[in-house]
């Protein structure tokens, strides 16, 4: 398995990372822990920067070398003072939900639909062309980007927690350019965030398609 | 030592040293080195395959972190932090810069390239890193981070056009604009391109037949001068300036901001054409830009008798009038009828059936990436750049991004595709060529001087790109080296030039572009930049 000695700083994992675009600064990224790792740097010399990375995921999937990058950042975490505040248990899946006929019916053209990224991001290959169908059949918006990588709200992410990455700008980006009516969400954990800060009604995926939460 | 070679050197207070070394190499005759034709101001006596400038020795480096550091800048000198850029794309070239400034506004790199004068401290200015015969790295001196300025400041739907911070890379900036449905023109096919950078040397994309290279299109700019100004400049503004830092490898300025034409974004109609031999498939691509019947036009190839002619349209009526109009004079096939003459052809040649299962497992690997679920609908292509990007990256990026080119008139074009894959079948079992049209501004001739189109193009210039593929054989850096110095041997006995992102090496200036315009953009160097501290050693 490649490792953080096989970075070649191609910058692709910059593209989709939700921290790198809040601090345009490349020591805030996958490529940066990499670098600073290639030149000495263990996690507890990049406690500072491994604080802001809201473990989406995105960049395992954009690196042309195939570095398990989620695991790179894991290590540099345990190796650091940050260990003992150690990342979120991963959330309940919702794909599953998303996959119920109701929803294409429930959805509209001025949804905006919030994929839970860190699950979408694990299972790409699989879901992602899911999600795409849906897009299409609905004409609702995503959380995608270019890439076809999901925006990660970072609410309820460590980060967030240390107060090391902006969720109002995060929302400001996900929400720029878009004529949007409603937000739904697959991670119950956005639903309060986002109502307070965008004032739309935001609903969980399962009023939508009429399951109860624990569903899932 | 020629008399052009002690003109130079006492720049660079080198001369005594040098004649030193000289005298002492002509008195043993033990120099094992081979005969250097390099430029005159080349790094004597040094073989061409090593071209690495000499490191900066950190003269004042103490006085100029204290000055700098007392005016608000943060200057980084951790080798955690530095070491971030230790190489660039084609990773032949290493140098650790002796601090790292992200850049963030104007005024702060106002203030440094002040300093930086002052203390005649060299700054190399980086964007994506991808240069590829180490232009962004640093060795020594003071590496600035213009990614750090990267902000889309406005987009004028109306107007269409967009003013942008030029750190930014193109992919970013395309995320911003289809928000709005726009998208920019055209930029280099490699997402991690930055605005300011391609602006500074070209950039090419499959719409330049049409648009012309990124570095064409720019509107206005906002630069930072080698002295510290900053200065507005476009073709009415300022317009000497603009001459220079477009196209001008970043030798008189650091771009700040741009202002770029955008335009609704489209998706593309995509057809590809199957040719058995470069020649007809070179001629086609030439009659298809001449006619103006695409949108987007490129050649790739996969090996030398399964050659890519790719065509695209920003539209359907664009699409049918070409299917009607223009297709049946093209001499390539589609992919069904090319692979059954491919197979007939390969059935009575067993020795070449290692060929044949080279190209179906190409076919099999590829094509998906080329044409992948997640950015097709309906048969048409969403967000090229990511789709080529990714391939790119995927199929012929590594740790060494080893990408020559050769730019050329149309007339020198087809000459100039079959000798250097003549170059690349000497070095390479599997190689790929990316060849496209730019169109050429006739009021920007002036921008085009120093630059990498030559000089004797009209209407349109040619490019085109020879890309190793390693499949997972280690090459070394002296044969990587070789295999890019043996492609621009070709561009100087054709007497035409190199294009791409920052692909003219410092020991091929003069004999590129001739003593005449190289001192002329000296001289004038010299005059911006007192120190010579600006992106030095890149041509000068």
């Amino acid at each position: 398995m490649p490792s953080f000695s096989d970075c070649y700083g191609c910058s692709l994992c910059l593209l989709s990372c939700p921290m790198w675009l809040q601090r345009r600064d490349v020591r805030f990224s996958p490529q940066g822990y990499a670098k600073a790792m290639q030149h000495g740097a263990d996690g507890s010399e990049m406690a500072e920067t491994l604080s802001a990375c809201i473990q989406c995921g995105a960049c395992d999937l954009l690196c042309p070398a195939g570095i398990d990058l989620t695991g790179m950042i894991n290590t540099a975490l345990q190796q650091s003072d940050l260990a003992n505040k150690q990342h979120d248990q991963p959330s309940t899946d919702w794909f599953a939900m998303s996959c119920d006929p109701a929803l294409r019916h429930a959805l509209r053209e001025d949804d905006l639909y919030i994929i839970d990224a860190v699950a979408f991001h694990r299972h790409h290959a699989r879901r992602a062309l899911h999600y795409e169908k849906l897009r299409q059949a609905t004409g609702c918006s995503m959380n995608l980007d270019l890439n076809r990588m999901a925006v990660a709200t970072g609410i309820g992410s460590m980060a967030a927690r240390l107060q090391s990455f902006d969720l109002r700008k995060q929302v400001e980006w996900l929400l720029q350019g878009r004529n949007v009516q409603r937000i739904i969400v697959e991670n119950p954990a956005d639903q309060a965030v986002l109502i307070a800060m965008t004032g739309k009604p935001v609903l969980h995926l399962s009023e939508l398609t009429g399951s109860s939460a624990g569903h899932a | 030592m020629s008399v052009l070679q002690t003109e130079f050197l006492p720049l660079r207070g080198l001369l005594v040293t040098v004649e030193h070394e000289l005298n002492v190499s002509e008195i043993t005759g033990q120099s094992s080195l081979p005969a250097d034709p390099v430029a005159a101001d080349a790094l004597i006596g040094i073989p061409r395959q090593q071209t690495n400038p000499s490191r900066w020795q950190g003269e004042q480096w103490p006085e100029f972190v204290r000055f700098v550091t007392e005016q608000g800048i943060e200057l980084r000198e951790q080798r955690v932090d530095t070491g971030v850029y230790v190489t660039d794309a084609g990773g032949l070239a290493y140098g650790m810069p002796h601090g790292v400034v992200v850049a963030r506004t104007a005024g702060q790199i106002a203030a440094l390239m002040k300093a930086a004068q002052q203390f005649a401290v060299p700054v190399t200015v980086r964007g994506g890193g991808l240069t590829t015969e180490g232009e962004s790295v640093a060795f020594g001196g003071v590496l600035l981070d213009m990614t750090g300025m990267s902000a889309v400041l406005h987009v004028d739907k109306q107007a269409l056009r967009v003013r942008t911070q030029a750190g930014i890379f193109w992919h970013h900036l395309a995320e911003v604009l289809r928000r709005d449905g726009l998208d920019y023109l055209s930029a280099p096919l490699n997402l991690s391109s930055s605005v300011g950078g391609t602006l500074g040397v070209g950039g090419i994309d499959v719409n330049s037949a049409k648009f012309g290279c990124s570095a064409d299109q720019a509107i206005a700019l906002q630069v930072v001068t080698p002295t510290g100004e900053i200065v507005e400049c476009s073709d009415v503004e300022n317009s000497e300036l603009f001459e220079r830092i477009i196209l001008g490898y970043g030798q008189f300025g650091i771009i700040t901001e741009a202002t770029l034409p955008v335009r609704l974004y489209t998706p593309l109609r995509m057809h590809y054409f199957y040719y058995g031999s470069l020649k007809p498939c070179v001629e086609d691509l030439l009659m298809l830009d001449s006619s103006h019947a695409c949108d987007y036009t490129g050649i790739l190839t996969m090996m030398d008798t399964a050659i890519t002619l790719l065509v695209a349209f920003d539209s359907d009526a664009r699409e049918a009038a070409f299917l009607a109009q223009v297709k049946p004079k093209l001499r390539g096939y589609g992919e069904l009828m090319f692979g059954l003459r491919l197979a007939l052809s390969f059935s009575w040649r067993p020795w070449q059936w290692q060929e044949a299962l080279f190209l179906l497992r190409r076919k099999r690997e590829l094509f998906p990436d080329l044409q992948p679920d997640l950015h097709m609908q309906d048969g048409k292509m969403f967000d090229r750049t990511v789709v080529f990007s990714r391939a790119v990256w995927k199929h012929w990026g590594d740790r060494h991004m080893v990408i020559p080119d050769l730019a050329t008139n149309r007339d020198k074009f087809v000459e100039a595709v079959e000798r250097g894959n003549a170059v690349c079948r000497k070095y390479f079992p599997c190689y790929t060529l990316y060849c496209v049209g730019i169109r050429l501004r006739e009021e920007h001739r002036a921008h085009y001087e120093l630059s990498s189109i030559p000089a004797d193009a009209t209407g349109w210039a040619y490019g085109c790109e020879f890309e190793p593929m390693y499949n997972g054989v280690e090459y070394s850096r002296d044969t990587l080296q070789s295999f890019k110095n043996e492609i621009y041997d070709v561009g100087v006995e054709l007497e035409t030039s190199y294009y791409r992102f920052g692909g003219m090496m410092k020991g091929y200036i003069r004999r590129a572009l001739g003593d005449a315009v190289v001192e002329k953009h000296l001289k004038l160097k010299q005059q911006a930049d007192p120190a010579m501290i600006l992106n030095r050693d890149v041509i000068f």
